[in-house]
């Protein structure tokens, strides 16, 4: 009697479990239907960041400087509006780049980032950054590329948006240059984040991986205060940019292979 | 023995390998980059979190260790150990893991510093598997939860504590003190070392090294009430090389010697050593997974 209930048991997860699949998959298709206007917002391009990794001093942290004028955000918006423009109407927007820059800040509570962005939470801080800083509103969508943060080296140094690592070992040492992003979808609305990714990497065939966007970099690390000088810094990074946004929107069924 | 315990876990993650073996069983490359497989079909995805398509990197591999059946014992065991991992583009990379280390999650990540809570085990002891065994009771197998926490003033050196409670076969509190200086050679290479400090209370020690009666009678040995306290000193070293970029092989050498009623058990000192000396040797392929 007792194995008569327990197969009974398992037939009836078994049955939830499908009808929950079927659920969640008509949720995939349905997240991004009915979406015709769309507007690109890019805050990524405000700074460089050095990063040393390896066999440092102890003082290593982080040093940043402006590559406003390099005009990354002008560039993502460019590429981004021509990618989505096959697909839906895009339109142009205004919004203050700082607002959108420091959004992206991490907790030292892992799982606290996770609670940040619950959809059931009133203050969603991307959606008060829309609804108060973006013209125009009422479009069907927002789409928001902002700094990705991801771990790197034995410790897990956070490196973010774009930048160098430069990382030291006894015998040599190899740097790598970045572009960190996440881009969400905000339903334009409700506001409510319908999907979001972080860019991958490009390739799996560097020997020092970062789970983003990053290439080698052979040329010699430039001084810290003045990335602006070093054109090659430039091209790196706008050819992670070039490379890696369509397959992101791709990853987001924003278009199509 | 805290090997066995990761053996434990691994077979645990080698339970999740097979789950998505099939899957990946019915990739394809349908990429122009050949180094990157393409699920065929949609994978569902749960209203309100991110949907799981995009770029994944899998791990897979195989390793042995090598090491006594039992803390204390010089009979040597080869058991095998599945590596396995998937984890998401952007996801952040795997940090710089001991192979004394107990599986866990980081719940406090800033500064340098971790902590979060673990889980470990210890497989039974069988007196039917080792005959320095014979006449003593067997110990369940136990399974050991608490916390961690991890300390790295710089990429090239971390000091960690782990406290854990064993439930089941010991049902004591377990801790370890470990340090270790993480010296990239060069990009490929990187070697780490350092020493280790472990303690058990008197729940946790004497299941494996106190001898009652009736054991006594059954084995010939003394009677012998172990207490708690410091368990073992000892040193490990760890190699790990990227011959390739897909592939990594790893080597590990943990060396500890047994102290205190641990050492001075007659399980110990007429049937094994203090000595306790345990190997790994693994590799592993990682891939590029694209899900739609």
């Amino acid at each position: 009697m007792r194995g008569i209930i327990g197969w009974r048991r398992l037939g009836s997860a078994v049955a939830a479990l499908l009808a929950l699949s079927a659920c969640a998959s008509m949720e995939a298709t349905n997240r991004l239907q009915g979406i015709k206007t769309i507007g690109i917002i890019s805050a990524i391009g405000d700074k460089f960041t050095f990063t040393e990794t390896g066999l440092t001093g102890f003082d290593n942290a982080p040093h940043s400087a402006s590559i406003e004028a390099w005009g990354i955000d002008e560039q993502i918006v460019a590429q981004a509006t021509s990618i989505l423009g096959r697909n839906f109407q895009v339109q142009t927007l205004s919004y203050p780049r700082e607002i959108f820059a420091a959004l992206e800040k991490k907790s030292a509570i892992p799982a606290a980032d996770l609670l940040r962005e619950n959809p059931l939470k009133r203050e969603d801080p991307f959606k008060e950054s829309i609804v108060n800083h973006v013209s125009p509103q009422g479009l069907d969508a927002y789409v928001v590329i902002t700094k990705a943060t991801l771990k790197f080296g034995t410790r897990g140094v956070p490196v973010s948006g774009i930048g160098l690592i430069n990382h030291s070992a006894l015998l040599n040492s190899s740097a790598m240059v970045h572009a960190l992003y996440v881009i969400r979808v905000v339903d334009g609305h409700t506001f409510r984040t319908i999907d979001k990714k972080t860019a991958s990497p490009l390739d799996n065939s560097s020997i020092i991986k970062l789970t983003g966007p990053s290439r080698p970099f052979d040329a010699a690390v430039p001084p810290i205060s003045d990335p602006l000088q070093n054109e090659s810094l430039k091209v790196a990074v706008s050819d992670l940019i070039n490379r890696s946004l369509e397959p992101t929107l791709r990853d987001l069924h924003l278009t199509t292979p | 023995m805290q090997f066995e315990g990761r053996a434990v876990l691994l077979r645990i993650l080698a339970a999740g390998a097979a789950a998505a073996l099939p899957a990946m069983a019915c990739a394809q490359s349908a990429q122009p980059d050949s180094s990157v497989w393409t699920l065929p079909v949609t994978v569902p995805s749960v209203p309100f979190l991110p949907t799981p398509s995009g770029l994944w990197t899998v791990t897979i591999g195989a390793g042995g260790s090598f090491q006594p059946y039992f803390l204390g014992g010089t009979h040597y065991t080869l058991s095998p150990i599945p590596i396995f991992s998937a984890q998401p583009g952007g996801s952040g990379q795997h940090q710089f893991i001991s192979p004394r280390d107990s599986g866990g999650i980081a719940l406090f990540d800033a500064g340098g510093f971790r902590a979060g809570p673990v889980i470990a085990g210890l497989p039974a002891r069988k007196a039917s598997n080792d005959s320095a065994l014979n006449g003593l009771n067997d110990v369940k197998s136990t399974i050991e939860l608490g916390g961690f926490v991890e300390y790295f003033p710089v990429d090239w050196f971390r000091a960690r504590a782990e406290v854990r409670r064993g439930i089941r076969g010991a049902d004591g509190v377990f801790a370890d003190l470990t340090a270790d200086a993480i010296v990239p050679i060069w990009d490929r290479l990187t070697w780490s070392a350092g020493p280790r400090l472990s303690f058990a209370n008197t729940h946790a020690t004497s299941p494996f090294f106190s001898i009652d009666q009736t054991e006594a009678l059954a084995s010939g040995l003394p009677v012998f009430n172990a207490g708690g306290g410091l368990q073992s000193v000892g040193v490990g070293t760890q190699l790990r090389y990227q011959v390739t970029p897909q592939w990594e092989v790893h080597s590990t050498i943990e060396y500890q010697r047994l102290t205190g009623d641990a050492a001075a058990s007659p399980l110990t000192t007429q049937r094994g050593s203090p000595n306790q000396t345990s190997f790994t040797i693994g590799g592993s392929y990682s891939f590029d997974l694209r899900v739609r």
